[in-house]
């Protein structure tokens, strides 16, 4: 008796440890299997693998010629959301590595590790000194208390010994752990092979295009814009041309941008920039043709827009695109800080937060704010031109008047959701506030040419585009001003400095509206599209489908598919049972 | 196929489903979601097999014991492993069976998408894919727990414990800073950690190796509690 007892508690322990054994080898079976790197995607659009642009650029040779590396500093103890996002960042980078091989390196480095100095003076380093990567605060509750986490999610990347720039994973501010922190994360993780094949793309760079600012004609200055030029100075040369200097004034100018003029351009400037797109130039115009001033609503309570006269509205009406002289105005706002008033601010239905088409440029980044925007309108031309609409209004918007009066009391006029279309889901309603022009331009100046240079031999006046340019028109000058920074005038260099206004802090218009924007990632991928950055834009114009379902229909038949999602399966079931009753019958009345 | 029970799981199943991807006005709801995919579906039904599984399951091995008739099951020819495996594909087979008509989600999702037909068919069809290891995880669950105990509703409770804790409860407790260093580790053990990639349509290796582990070791442990509990 004894003895069996004795048996069975050995037999027990026989399959204790033989069970132990095979937990053993199953926990190491998949920590060998997860170093191989098998994946199939069954989506559609692939929207879980690399781009084929981006394998070729991995796989030749001579695209990545010396060794990568990516500083990643995401290390150490964070939120889930977070830890995603690290994991999202190694799988995408190891997925590289798998095409270009022992070419990319990376390594995650916590910033929070090592002495106080340490760590002070390399955050200093990551987020003063240009390479822009803001720390992102995130707020969460554990019993019972609020605490901070704070990370930098971005990276540095080195190549051939020296910094190429950096990547941001995510933008900068504060979060709350339970708010947007995981849409954010997701849009961030749908962006990485983006960002790396950016900064690859930079940092294999050969020759650099040259883009100009056009000066002259009371355009944006150049501290305005220091915040925009910081995002593309790395990949771009940067120039700053004031035209009617001469007729070549822009030879060897691969792209221009005209932001917010505010006189007259003459008709030599006019002559070079329609030349210049004759000849397969890439123009960007920014610009409204009314203007507001804002001190004067802050002063008043109310203002008129007055009319700007810079003759742009004509020469671009010529190309193809109407700006109209009007304000557009949106159910969909940022709000404007107003001293004075108890609540702070009001709600400016005038301070667009434009919403992206399909299109590349804009299809991938959050809502551009466009404070008082005019509509564009296409114009049926002859001319050789492919039009895409790059910004829309949302459909809960209309435009405002001709040369209108703005007042404060118009949030009490509309009250706090606004009704501005008697169909405010209708996408009719989305007025356009960017436009794309590509293709074979025909010269404004074709049937009026001011004989000043038909008769100048050194003009070369040409009719008709003799290679395809592109024009982008957007309805607003002062989307690219800068938000976050200024700049300081620095006597030595006779240059300004770039510097953060105050770290950590948001533009206090956005403060209040609690929305991030996206207007410098917006000029990104206008400047690098107009400029043609082929590899970029191949990832970029990779729609990640949304697949919609059709509103209307559900409204329409909801309940007819409501009643035919239970009654079909359920039958199903029923005459399941009833057919396998009868066969199990009819089997034994057989026998 | 014989009992009534069989049939009141696919109709739970069906129904629950129904409710909330069609009725209820919450998270789940097919039509609001303005997405035409089925991924509310296949977040849910974990939730729903999740308590139906074991219940299922937990007369499979519990019954027998109880009245005995395990004693005339060890009689007959066949061998343990066999009369283990029978009951398990006959719990896969049902999980199966009651996927099976809520294909007219699918095809209702078909023809709601603007234009019709734009869901991800690929992406569906790897997520049904997906479903169907998670389901079998869980059957191959609920039969340990039915082996471990002659009582039904402890091998209920326990089944539906360690479904839970398998599927959520592991990556609940790896979120954040728990333990520390290991939260990733746990959370890597989880099966929702798994089923994540393959429910938007990615079939990784490392996933289908988790879940046949799942599906293996828990079946091979029941097997040895079934030699071990023979007389």
């Amino acid at each position: 008796m004894a003895r069996k007892r004795l048996k069975n508690i050995s037999n027990k322990a026989y399959y204790v440890i033989i069970s132990a054994i095979a937990l053993a080898v199953v926990i190491l079976l998949n920590i060998i299997v997860s170093f191989f790197d098998f994946r199939v995607d069954f989506t559609e659009d692939q929207r879980y693998s690399l781009t084929p642009s981006t394998v070729e650029f991995l796989k030749d040779d001579k695209a990545l010629t010396d060794k990568i590396l990516f500083k990643i500093y995401l290390e150490g103890e964070f939120p889930a959301e977070i830890k995603r996002l690290q994991s999202a960042v190694r799988d995408k980078l190891n997925e590289f590595k798998y095409y270009a091989g022992s070419n990319i390196e990376y390594e995650f480095i916590n910033p929070n590790k090592g002495s106080n100095e340490d760590q002070e003076a390399l955050k200093e380093q990551l987020f003063d000194n240009g390479l822009g990567i803001r720390p992102l605060d995130i707020v969460y509750r554990t019993k019972g208390a609020s605490n901070i986490v704070e990370i930098f999610p971005g990276a540095v990347v080195e190549y051939q010994g020296g910094k190429v720039g950096s990547i941001r994973f995510l933008e900068g501010g504060q979060f709350n752990l339970d708010s947007k922190l995981e849409q954010m994360v997701q849009m961030g993780i749908n962006d990485l092979e983006y960002k790396f094949m950016r900064i690859l793309a930079k940092a294999t760079r050969k020759t650099k295009k040259n883009l100009a600012f056009i000066h002259g004609h009371g355009e944006l200055r150049i501290p305005n814009t220091m915040g925009a030029r910081k995002r593309i100075e790395d990949s771009y040369n940067i120039k700053d041309i004031v035209l009617g200097d001469a007729l070549n004034a822009l030879d060897g100018i691969d792209g221009i941008i005209i932001a917010d003029p505010h006189q007259k351009y003459s008709d030599k400037d006019k002559f070079i920039i329609d030349q210049y797109l004759m000849n397969g130039g890439n123009i960007m115009i920014f610009n409204n043709p009314l203007e507001v001033n804002n001190d004067t609503i802050r002063r008043t309570g109310k203002t008129h827009s007055t009319r700007k006269r810079t003759g742009l509205t004509e020469l671009i009406f010529d190309y193809g695109i109407k700006v109209n002289e009007d304000l557009v105005i949106d159910a969909n706002y940022d709000p404007f800080v107003f001293p004075g008033i108890p609540k702070g601010y009001v709600n400016w239905y005038f301070y667009v937060r434009s919403l992206g088409t399909d299109h590349p440029i804009s299809s991938m980044v959050n809502p551009v704010k466009l404070p008082y925007a005019s509509s564009l309108q296409f114009v049926q031309t002859k001319q050789d031109v492919r039009p895409s609409v790059i910004l829309t209004s949302s459909s809960n918007s209309r435009s405002f008047g001709n040369v209108p009066l703005l007042s404060i009391a118009m949030e009490k006029q509309f009250g706090e959701n606004p009704v501005f279309q008697e169909n405010p889901t209708d996408k009719r309603n989305e007025l356009m506030l960017a436009g794309l022009l590509e293709g074979n331009f025909e010269s404004a100046f074709k049937n009026r040419i001011v004989t000043e240079y038909k008769d100048n031999p050194d003009a070369q006046f040409i009719e008709n585009s003799i290679k395809p340019g592109k024009l982008l028109v957007i309805g607003n000058g002062t989307f690219l001003k800068n938000t976050y920074y200024d700049s300081i005038f620095v006597r030595e260099s006779n240059s300004y400095k770039y510097i953060p206004r105050l770290p950590k802090t948001r533009e206090i218009d956005e403060l209040f509206g609690g929305n991030l924007i996206g207007n410098f990632d917006f000029f990104e991928n206008c400047v690098d599209y107009m400029l043609g950055e082929s590899t970029l834009l191949a990832i970029r114009s990779r729609v990640i489908y949304l697949h919609p379902t059709d509103k209307l229909k559900i409204e329409e038949k909801g309940s007819f598919y409501k009643f035919v999602n239970i009654i079909i399966p359920t039958s199903i079931i029923i005459l399941l049972a009833i057919i396998v009753a009868v066969v199990r019958r009819y089997k034994y009345v057989r026998k | 196929m014989s009992s009534i029970i069989g049939y009141v799981f696919m109709l739970i199943f069906v129904v629950t489903s129904w409710l909330f991807l069609w009725i209820i006005d919450g998270d789940y709801n097919l039509l609001n979601g303005g997405i035409a995919d089925l991924i509310p579906f296949y977040n849910l039904a974990p939730l729903i097999l999740l308590i139906l599984i074991p219940a299922v399951t937990m007369r499979s091995f519990a019954e027998e014991r109880k009245t005995g008739t395990m004693e005339l099951l060890y009689t007959r020819p066949i061998s343990d492993i066999s009369i283990l495996l029978a009951k398990y594909l006959a719990g896969v087979s049902l999980v199966v069976i009651s996927l099976l008509p809520t294909f007219t989600f699918y095809i209702s999702m078909h023809y709601l998408g603007d234009p019709v037909g734009i869901m991800d068919d690929g992406a569906a069809i790897t997520s049904f894919i997906g479903l169907i290891l998670l389901g079998a995880s869980f059957v191959a669950i609920g039969i340990f727990s039915s082996v471990i105990t002659n009582n039904q509703i402890v091998a209920f409770i326990i089944a539906l414990f360690l479904c839970w804790f398998a599927y959520s409860g592991l990556s609940l407790l790896g979120s954040y800073a728990t333990f520390a260093g290991f939260d990733q580790i746990i959370r890597l053990a989880s099966i929702d950690y798994h089923y994540e990639s393959i429910k938007k349509g990615v079939i990784i290796l490392s996933d289908l190796v988790y879940f046949f582990s799942v599906i293996i070791f828990f079946l091979f442990v029941a097997h040895n509690i079934l030699i071990s509990i023979r007389k």
